[in-house]
C-alpha cells in the first residue's frame, strides 16, 4: 500500500510541475525571437568561448565555466548535505545511491591498491572527480539553463572583440568539462598527486629510481611518457564533450523537423557524459596504482 | 583558438576542486567510510553471534536427543519390569488357581471317599439287616435265638477281617 501511495503524485508536485511547464513553455516563447537565423551563425560561434578580460593569461576569465562549476558543486553539496544530515546504518534512497556509488569506486580502489590509507585518498579524489564530472556533464547534456552566444569580431586594432548574448533555457548549461581550464587542472592535479604517492608509498629514492627503469637510456621516454599522462587525460574529456555539444548543434540542424535531436542529446548528455566521467576517475585510480604499485 | 586557451579559471577550477574535495570529505566520505567499518564490524558481529546461536542449537539439540534417548531406554526399562512383573503376577495367578484347583479336588475326593464310606457303611448295615432276616427266614426252627446271633456275630467277624 505504502508503494502504491508514494507512486501516485501528489496535488503539490502536481501545481509545481504545472507551474514548470507554463514557466518553460513561456520562456521558450520569448527565446524565440532570438533563434540564429542560419546554422552557420551558430556553428559559426560554436569554437567561440566567452573571454572576460584582455592581455596575459591572469587577466582573462572564462564567466561560464565559473558560473556553471558553482551550480554542479552547489548542487553535489546540497545532496551531499542531505544525505549527511540523515545518515544511519540502515540507508533511506538517497543515501543508498550516494553509497552504491562510493561502494562502486571504493571497489575499483580497493582491488588496485593495497594500502588501506592511499585508496582511502584515492578514493576520495576519484569519487570528487566523478561526481562533478558527471554533474556537470548531465547539466550540459539535457538540463535547460543558462547559456551564452559569443560572436567574434576584429577590431580596429587588431584586437578581438567578444559580443556575449545572455540567455536562459533555450540551451543546456555550458559544460565546464568542455573548457580545458577544468580538464588540464584536475589531470594535473591528478599527475602531481600520483607522484606525491609514489613517493610516499615506495620512498624518495625508489620513486627517483623508477624512471631510469628498466635501463637508465629510456630516462626520457619515460618523462614524456608521464608528461603526457595529463595531457591525454584531460584531452580525452574535452574532446568528448566539446565535440559531443558541436555534433547534436550540427545535426540538430541537418534533421530540424525529426525527433532524432533530442535522442542525440541523450546519448551525449546522459550515456556519454557519464561514461567518461567513469574513464577519468578510472584513469585517476590507474595512474595512482600505477605510481604506487 | 578559444578552445585552448588556459588563463586564471584554471587556478578558480583548482581551488573549487579543494573547495569540493573538502565538503565531501566532511559530508559524504567519513561517514560513508567509518558506517563502512560499523557495518563491516556489525556483519562480523552478527556472524559470530549466528554461529555462536547455532553452536547453542546444536548443543541444545543434541541435550533433547540424549534425554530423548534416556527417556526411551527408561520407558524400556519399565516397560520390560512391568512384563516381568505381570508375567510373575499371571504366575502366581496361575499357581495359586492350580493350588485352590488341587485343594478343591483334594477336598472333593475326601468327600466322595467320605460319601462312599458312608454309603458303604449304610451299605453295610442294610445288607447286614437283609442277610440276617435272610438268615433268620432260612435258619428258622434249626437254632434258638441267642445260639443264631452269636453265629451271626462271629460270621460278620470273620468277614470283616477279610
Amino acid at each position: 500500500m505504502a508503494e502504491k501511495k508514494r507512486r501516485r503524485m501528489s496535488t503539490k508536485t502536481k501545481i509545481q510541475l504545472t507551474v514548470f511547464l507554463i514557466v518553460y513553455v513561456t520562456v521558450g516563447i520569448i527565446n524565440v525571437q532570438y533563434l540564429p537565423k542560419s546554422p552557420s551563425d551558430v556553428l559559426g560561434n560554436v569554437a567561440n568561448r566567452w573571454i572576460v578580460g584582455n592581455g596575459p593569461w591572469f587577466l582573462q576569465i572564462n564567466p561560464m565555466t565559473i558560473i556553471t562549476s558553482l551550480v554542479v558543486i552547489a548542487i553535489i553539496v546540497l545532496f551531499a548535505r542531505a544525505v549527511y544530515k540523515e545518515y544511519s546504518l540502515i540507508p533511506n534512497r538517497k543515501q543508498a545511491f550516494a553509497e552504491s556509488v562510493m561502494d562502486f569506486i571504493y571497489d575499483i580502489v580497493q582491488s588496485s591498491i593495497p594500502d588501506e590509507r592511499l585508496a582511502k585518498s584515492t578514493f576520495k579524489i576519484a569519487t570528487t572527480l566523478f561526481l562533478y564530472i558527471a554533474v556537470a556533464n548531465l547539466l550540459a547534456g539535457f538540463v535547460p539553463g543558462i547559456s551564452v552566444d559569443v560572436t567574434k569580431t576584429i577590431g580596429e586594432n587588431g584586437e578581438i572583440i567578444r559580443n556575449a548574448k545572455f540567455m536562459l533555457f533555450s540551451d543546456t548549461w555550458f559544460a565546464p568539462t568542455a573548457d580545458l581550464n577544468t580538464n588540464l587542472t584536475y589531470a594535473i592535479v591528478v599527475l602531481v598527486i600520483s607522484h606525491y604517492f609514489g613517493i610516499k608509498a615506495k620512498g624518495f629514492k625508489a620513486w627517483l629510481k623508477s624512471f631510469i627503469e628498466p635501463i637508465p637510456v629510456l630516462l626520457p621516454l619515460n618523462i614524456i611518457g608521464e608528461l603526457a599522462k595529463p595531457i591525454s587525460h584531460s584531452m580525452r574529456l574535452f574532446g568528448n564533450i566539446t565535440g559531443g555539444g558541436v555534433l547534436v548543434l550540427a545535426l540538430s540542424y541537418f534533421v530540424k523537423y525529426m525527433f532524432l535531436p533530442p535522442i542525440l542529446w541523450g546519448y551525449f548528455g546522459i550515456f556519454s557524459g557519464l561514461i567518461q566521467a567513469f574513464v577519468f576517475s578510472t584513469l585517476t585510480i590507474a595512474y595512482i596504482s600505477a605510481q604506487v604499485g | 583558438m578559444d578552445f585552448f586557451q588556459i588563463n586564471l579559471t584554471a587556478v578558480v577550477q583548482l581551488l573549487s576542486f579543494i573547495f569540493l574535495l573538502w565538503m565531501l570529505n566532511k559530508l559524504l566520505y567519513k561517514p560513508f567510510l567509518s558506517m563502512m567499518d560499523k557495518r563491516k564490524e556489525k556483519v562480523e558481529g552478527d556472524l559470530l553471534e549466528a554461529e555462536n546461536a547455532r553452536k547453542r542449537a546444536e548443543e541444545l539439540r543434541k541435550e533433547a536427543e540424549n534425554s530423548l534417548k534416556e527417556a526411551r531406554a527408561r520407558a524400556d526399562q519399565i516397560l520390560s519390569a512391568a512384563n516381568v512383573q505381570a508375567e510373575k503376577v499371571v504366575e502366581e495367578a496361575k499357581g495359586r488357581a492350580e493350588k485352590e484347583a488341587e485343594r478343591v479336588l483334594a477336598n472333593a475326593k475326601i468327600e466322595i471317599e467320605r460319601q462312599t464310606q458312608e454309603a458303604l457303611s449304610q451299605v453295610q448295615a442294610v445288607a447286614t439287616e437283609l442277610a440276617i432276616s435272610l438268615v433268620m427266614k432260612v435258619l428258622k426252627g434249626t437254632l434258638d435265638e441267642k445260639a443264631k446271633k452269636e453265629y451271626l456275630i462271629n460270621v460278620f467277624k470273620e468277614y470283616e477281617k477279610q
